[in-house]
C-alpha cells in the first residue's frame, strides 16, 4: 500500500512538473484566470470536505436554497398542513362534545325527547314552580 | 431528505382536502335494509318494518344514531332501542326543537337536571286525562320566549 501510494504522489509530482513547464509558455493573462479558477476549486474542495461543522452548513444551505427556489408552493403546503393539524387537533379535543350533542345522545338521555315537546310537561312546570 | 420532505407535505395535503370534502352524501337515497349492515340492523331493529319508507334524509339521520350507539354504555342503549321509532316518526321541526332544549337541559347543573328528571317522573303519573288537560291549557310554545 505504501509503494502505491509512493507511486501516486511521485506521477503527481510528474503532472505538476509538466504543468508548470507548460504554465511558463502561456500567456500572463491565461496564467491570472488559471490561478484563479484553482483557487476557487481548492476553496470549494476544502468546503467540502472540511469537519462536520462545515458538512452541517452545507446542508443547510442546500436546505435554505431549496426552500428558497420553491417558497411559494413550500408556503402554499405549510399552509395546508398547519390547517391539517390544525383540524385533527380540535376534533381530538371536541370529538366527545360533538358527540354527546349527537341525537343518539338525546335519545339515551334520561329525559326523553317527548319530555322536550310536551306542552303539558311545561304547563306541569310552571304550576309546579308556583306552589 | 428535499423529496421526501415534498413528499410529506403532498401527502398532509392530500389528506387535509379529502377529510374536508369527505361525507357529504346528502342527495344519496340512503341504502335500504338489506344493504345494512348486521351491526346496523341490530340497532335500528325497531325500524325493520318502515325503513324501507323512510325518508332519505330520515335514514340518515338513523344511521348517525347506530354510528353513534357502540360509544354508549348499556342503560343508555336500551333507552335508544326504546325510543327509536317514536323518534323516526317525528317531523324535523319536532327533532330540532328537541335537539335545542336538550342543549339547554345538558347545560343545566346537575342538581336542575335532577330536578327536571324529577318533575318528568311525576308528569308521567298523572292520568291522561290530567296531562291532556295541561296541554290544553299552555299555549302553543313554540318559537315564543321560553324557546330562547
Amino acid at each position: 500500500m505504501g509503494f502505491e501510494m509512493r507511486q501516486e504522489k511521485d506521477t503527481a509530482k510528474e503532472i505538476i512538473g509538466y504543468l508548470d513547464e507548460s504554465l511558463e509558455q502561456l500567456d500572463s493573462r491565461i496564467a491570472v484566470k488559471l490561478a484563479d479558477a484553482r483557487n476557487r476549486a481548492v476553496s470549494a474542495f476544502s468546503a467540502r470536505t472540511a469537519g462536520s461543522h462545515d458538512a452541517d452548513h452545507s446542508v443547510v444551505r442546500l436546505f435554505n436554497d431549496y426552500i428558497y427556489n420553491h417558497r411559494a408552493l413550500v408556503s402554499t403546503a405549510m399552509v395546508c398542513s398547519t390547517a391539517f393539524i390544525a383540524f385533527m387537533v380540535t376534533q381530538q379535543f371536541s370529538g366527545q362534545e360533538l358527540l354527546e350533542q349527537s341525537d343518539a345522545f338525546l335519545l339515551g338521555s334520561e329525559l326523553p325527547p317527548e319530555a322536550f315537546l310536551d306542552k303539558g310537561f311545561y304547563a306541569w312546570l310552571e304550576h309546579t314552580s308556583q306552589h | 431528505m428535499a423529496r421526501a420532505y415534498f413528499a410529506a407535505l403532498i401527502l398532509l395535503s392530500g389528506l387535509a382536502m379529502s377529510v374536508a370534502f369527505a361525507g357529504d352524501g346528502a342527495d344519496a337515497p340512503g341504502p335500504t335494509w338489506a344493504q345494512l349492515d348486521n351491526n346496523q340492523r341490530e340497532v335500528l331493529n325497531p325500524l325493520a318494518k318502515e325503513w324501507d319508507n323512510l325518508r332519505p334524509w330520515q335514514r340518515e339521520k338513523m344511521l348517525d344514531i347506530a354510528r353513534d350507539y357502540p360509544k354508549m354504555d348499556s342503560e343508555k342503549q336500551a333507552r335508544v332501542q326504546k325510543r327509536l321509532k317514536s323518534w323516526s316518526r317525528m317531523t324535523p321541526f319536532e327533532r330540532e326543537k328537541a335537539r335545542k332544549r336538550h342543549e339547554k337541559f345538558r347545560a343545566l347543573p346537575e342538581s336542575e337536571k335532577e330536578e327536571l328528571r324529577k318533575k318528568w317522573r311525576e308528569y308521567r303519573s298523572l292520568p291522561e286525562s290530567r296531562r291532556e288537560a295541561l296541554r290544553r291549557e299552555n299555549p302553543d310554545i313554540y318559537g315564543t320566549s321560553k324557546d330562547q
